[in-house]
């Protein structure tokens, strides 16, 4: 018994819904472009529905264009989602596109 | 002295409803990104915001003047890698609210964006020969 409640409260803390919000796709290029995948990812905290910033939006983007210098993002992927847990949730940006003529 | 005491509790309440009234939370409704181009070392960004009153909204017609913000802070080149990000800014206790989008983009000279688009065009070409 002295075990289940806290069991049952840290699965019921911690266990989350993940809604997506928006996707984005754009012209993916041909087969031999596709060798190189680059990511990126930035959030943030929102705390009983009062948000920290909206600027993790702008972060991805550029560690996305950070990851390919010199070269080209093409077939880029966004999407924003959020992961609500009991109390606040977790809003987020993952950015994933093909780094073309990259310079090495 | 309970006249300067009054005074400054007339002036804290009076802070505290402006901050109340004033301060907003913001959303992001959705993002979007556009392919990245080469050159990235120009970025333009424009702003379209509308501000709604207990949510009486008839046209949505300011995202459409973001088009021509963009161009206006490109002349003679092509805007790509556009970030779009929309937000809704919620005010106290969210009778009025803000519809503000963002666009950010890398502004490509017209001959850089042209050479790009060639160089793209020789390598379908030279992959289908092959």
């Amino acid at each position: 018994m002295y075990i289940k409640v806290p069991l049952f409260l840290c699965f019921w803390l911690l266990a989350s819904c993940v809604t997506v919000q928006s996707v984005s796709v754009n012209p993916i290029p041909q087969k031999n472009k596709r060798k190189k995948l680059v990511t990126s990812y930035d959030s943030n905290p929102v705390v009983l529905m009062i948000p920290f910033g909206t600027s993790y939006v702008e972060e991805a983007s550029a560690k996305l264009a950070a990851k390919c210098p010199g070269g080209k993002i093409e077939g880029v992927i966004s999407k924003h989602q959020s992961k609500n847990y009991w109390l606040f949730s977790i809003w987020s940006v993952t950015m994933q596109g093909y780094c073309t003529n990259p310079r090495s | 002295m309970q006249k300067s005491k009054r005074n400054s509790t007339k002036w804290m309440v009076a802070f505290l409803t402006a901050t109340l009234f004033l301060s907003g939370c913001t959303y992001v409704r959705s993002v979007s990104q556009t392919n990245f181009p080469q050159n990235r070392t120009k970025k333009v960004s424009a702003n379209a915001y509308k501000f709604i009153f207990l949510g009486f909204n008839f046209n949505n017609d300011h995202a459409l003047t973001l088009d021509k913000k963009l161009r206006k802070a490109c002349p003679g080149g092509d805007v790509r890698g556009v970030l779009t990000k929309d937000t809704n800014v919620m005010y106290f206790l969210m009778f009025f609210w803000a519809h503000d989008i963002t666009a950010t983009g890398y502004c490509v000279p017209k001959q850089t964006a042209g050479l790009e688009d060639i160089i793209d065009n020789r390598d379908v070409v030279v992959n289908n020969v092959y």
